[in-house]
């Protein structure tokens, strides 16, 4: 069977085409960090411990997207969960911010960028009063949110 | 004398002729390509791009004449930050310069296209690329105009 042919005959012809791109937010993370303390200065509290051995990834083709972080689970009385995104180019970054089961924003004004590789860091602190804690997990859910 | 003369100006009228486009044809099998949205991105990466290839062309070239080539070009630049990439299959003998990205220029996309040609159903392929800081783009048309040469 003969395909249809459309249009003009001849030695120039045209043909239409229609793109689009669609708003894009997509945020990636790297790494299963571990923090254990150990030790303490006599008369302080124990000596706070920080991972820096993650790293993050972001594409958006939006205005001011952010990234909020939290955790499923409150952690133990006593420690806090804090993580340090570094800020892609353009962007700001929070710095340590304590992780909740409320989400907090961690990098915002993030503007239409390619960007991988960017530094990630935990950090636990921990009272005195928080005891001995046996080892615990959380998951971090990052979520991107878009802007304009 | 005068009869001899004026078929030998016949034969040589032809022969120039012959080098001429005379005859050439390009047809697209549908005069809309459809559309290419891109949606999504590995995170690090910009937007992942989209290919399309639905549609197909016909190149006829009669015997006698030159070997040919096709060019491409937009009638409106695209957006920044955005590319259409243009690849046509080559009939048997020529040469597809693809993907080529297409411009407001006339660009070649397939050369050597010998004399005696007359294939259907080579496949137009479209790639549309764009990058993070193209933003989004609203749905919009570009006509690409074929022409042999």
């Amino acid at each position: 069977m003969l395909a249809a042919f459309t249009g003009t005959a001849g030695a120039q012809t045209t043909q239409t085409v229609t793109f689009a791109v669609n708003a894009i937010n997509q945020v990636a993370f790297l790494g299963a960090p571990s923090l254990t303390i150990t030790t303490a200065t006599a008369g302080s509290n124990p000596t706070s411990v920080t991972d820096a051995t993650s790293s993050w990834a972001v594409t958006t083709n939006q205005t001011g997207s952010k990234i909020t972080a939290s955790i499923a689970s409150a952690m133990p009385a006593g420690l806090t969960l804090s993580a340090n995104l570094a800020a892609p180019a353009g962007a700001t970054s929070a710095g340590f911010v304590a992780l909740g089961t409320t989400a907090v924003d961690c990098v915002t004004t993030i503007t239409k960028l390619a960007q991988a590789a960017l530094g990630l860091s935990y950090r636990l602190d921990a009272t005195a009063a928080a005891g001995v804690v046996a080892s615990s997990t959380r998951v971090v859910t990052y979520t991107i949110t878009g802007g304009t | 004398m005068y009869a001899r003369a004026a078929s030998l100006l016949t034969a040589i009228l032809l022969l120039a002729g012959g080098r001429m486009a005379a005859g050439q044809v390009v047809i697209v099998s549908n005069a809309n390509a459809g559309t290419l949205t891109i949606t999504t991105a590995v995170a690090g990466s910009n937007p992942a791009s989209v290919v399309r290839s639905t549609t197909t062309y016909r190149v006829t070239i009669p015997i006698g004449n030159a070997p040919a080539r096709i060019t491409a070009q937009l009638d409106i630049p695209m957006p920044a930050g955005t590319t259409m990439s243009i690849t046509l299959a080559a009939p048997p003998g020529a040469t597809s310069l693809g993907p080529i990205a297409l411009s407001t220029v006339a660009t070649d996309v397939v050369l050597d296209i010998l004399e005696g040609t007359d294939q259907g159903g080579l496949a137009i392929t479209y790639t549309f690329a764009a990058t993070a800081a193209a933003g989004v783009v609203p749905p919009q048309t570009r006509t690409i105009t074929f022409e042999i040469q």
